[in-house]
């Protein structure tokens, strides 16, 4: 598939307003790995997916499957050793605001800067003005129901507002695509659902384009339309599976879709590694 | 012997509460007042010859006499003005010298030597030196004071760069910072921390170093400072005046500490980047 000009043109800034059905994310035969102790270590042999305007894509497989490989290399921080990777047409990928990453750590907040300086310092650094980054800052808060903790230091915030800090900071800068790298991974059970709800919900809004790495099944299934499975070390792309019309988690096609995905990943026995 | 323990702590607990309920500016006023009446007891008691010791009484007057006639406030200027060259000069050498190290293996390998053989050394030994490279004057002991300043400095700027959270710094570079601006706005507030504690050290190695050069070598320049009153104090045999002098470096000390704790309560301690001061 040629890449240059093939792809429809998707408006640089503002994932609400591209064109519906355009391709946003385009992974073409891309092989990555990175250099360790031991020599090149492959982590993705071979990838090809895309992802389109206000789609949610969701990469899953099991750990060391390189799946955050793929998304630091979508995120600009790792060239591919093979293929192309395309984001609204373009493949020389530098990190950049048009494809902001929520990270799994708690620790990805600025500690010096307080929740709405946080959110909007990064409006401020793509030369917005300051009172409208302050503004934009606001309505993501309310969006992330943090309007309360705007003037507090991220020390002071649990695990789970912190999430949701480093959510608004992430669509306060209206990506092309937005990145998140399994970031309800370091929260308790029940955090992490009601945080999966509301950003469903947000995203539903927003109609934010999403590109979601996780390792949970259930987490692919409440946020995503597409799940691609990653397999093997170093992994290819074994199924791309369409999960719209799964239904709610007590449906019967919830419950066959999810022993579908299991299967694809080569669990064995009940534990999925799910809270 | 179980039954009885919920008892016993109760009394001594009890003591030290009162204590710890006073507000700890008046808790520092209390010791240092009973100090002071311990020292007069001391004078009283044992009446020592004024040609070796003074009691507080006389040392308040030669403080208060040298701070109204300009004598202290003039020497603590110039100690104070070539302490913060000397560390000004100390630090932007380790500033230099870590950016160096951050950029190039060659640099980390300079740094690291450096500061193993410079580090140990005490401020003063190089003051001899110096002061043939230099001449009896300021210059030599700038020297001597960026010496013993740049090295804490550079070892804490170094640690602080090294230990910076690498996923902020992938924020930094995900928003679109230049490689400017992530120096600036994300790598040097994350090692602040450092740089205080580097700084404050700086400060302490300094003191101490200004203090001693000048009362080893007396009138360095022109101009004494706070080492060469004292020296010139105990020449004259004017015991009141060694302890004035004495007194104020104990309170530049508090208010330099003070000042510091104030920075830190309103940067890092706020940031949750350290617990308490």
């Amino acid at each position: 598939m040629p890449m240059s000009g093939s792809t429809q043109d998707v408006a640089l800034r503002g994932g609400v307003g591209t064109l519906a059905g355009g391709r946003v994310l385009s992974v073409d035969r891309v092989r990555l790995g990175y250099w360790g102790s031991r020599g090149f270590h492959l982590a993705v042999e071979e990838a090809s997916f895309d992802v389109a305007a206000r789609e949610r894509v969701i990469v899953i497989g099991q750990s060391g499957s390189g799946k955050s490989t793929l998304l630091k290399a979508v995120a600009g921080f790792l060239p591919p050793a093979g293929g192309t990777i395309a984001v609204a047409g373009r493949t020389n990928l530098a990190p950049g605001p048009d494809r902001a990453v929520v990270f799994q750590e708690f620790d990805q907040l600025f500690p010096w800067r307080n929740v709405l300086e946080n959110v909007a310092y990064p409006l401020r650094v793509n030369r917005w003005r300051r009172r409208d980054a302050a503004a934009r800052a606001r309505e993501y808060l309310d969006l992330t129901g943090l309007s309360h903790a705007a003037d507090r230091y991220p020390h002071e915030l649990s695990g789970g507002m912190k999430q949701r800090v480093a959510i608004a900071r992430a669509l306060a800068l209206e990506p092309v695509i937005l990145l998140m790298d399994e970031p309800f991974g370091s929260l308790d059970a029940i955090t992490r659902a009601r945080l999966q709800r509301e950003l469903h919900g947000i995203l539903e809004r927003t109609q934010t384009t999403l590109f979601f790495v996780t390792h949970s099944i259930d987490e692919a299934l409440i946020l995503g339309e597409r799940v691609v499975v990653l397999h093997g070390l170093p992994s290819t792309v074994r199924e791309i599976v369409d999960v719209r019309d799964v239904g709610p988690p007590d449906s019967p096609s919830y419950a066959e879709m999810r022993i579908h995905l299991r299967e694809l990943l080569a669990i064995e026995g009940d534990d999925d590694g799910d809270a | 012997m179980a039954t009885p323990s919920v008892a016993v702590p109760a009394r001594p607990r009890g003591a030290r509460l009162r204590w710890g309920r006073l507000p700890a500016w008046l808790r520092y006023l209390l010791l240092l007042a009973a100090l002071v009446g311990i020292w007069q007891l001391y004078v009283v008691w044992r009446d020592p010859s004024p040609l070796l010791f003074s009691g507080p009484r006389d040392v308040a007057e030669a403080f208060w006499a040298g701070w109204k006639d300009g004598n202290l406030a003039r020497v603590t200027w110039t100690t104070l003005k070539i302490l913060g060259i000397g560390i000004g000069i100390g630090a932007v050498v380790a500033l230099t010298l870590t950016a160096f190290a951050a950029l190039s293996q060659i640099g980390e390998d300079l740094l690291r030597m450096l500061v193993a053989i410079l580090n140990p050394l005490p401020g003063v030994a190089v003051l001899p030196l110096a002061i043939l490279w230099f001449g009896l004057n300021t210059n030599a002991l700038l020297f001597v004071i960026a010496n013993a300043a740049a090295w804490p400095i550079a070892i804490n700027l170094d640690t602080g760069f090294k230990t910076v959270n690498p996923t902020i710094v992938a924020v930094g570079r995900n928003i679109g910072l230049s490689s400017r601006r992530l120096v600036t706005d994300v790598l040097a507030p994350a090692a602040l921390p450092y740089a205080i504690s580097g700084l404050k050290t700086a400060w302490a190695f300094g003191w101490r170093t200004i203090i001693a050069a000048e009362l080893v070598f007396g009138v360095a320049g022109a101009e004494g400072g706070l080492g060469t009153y004292i020296n010139n104090a105990k020449l004259f045999l004017d015991i009141p005046r060694v302890f004035a002098g004495l007194v104020t470096i104990a309170i530049l000390g508090l208010v330099f500490e003070t000042l510091f704790g104030f920075l830190e309560r309103r940067t890092i301690v706020r940031w949750g980047m350290k617990t308490s001061t």
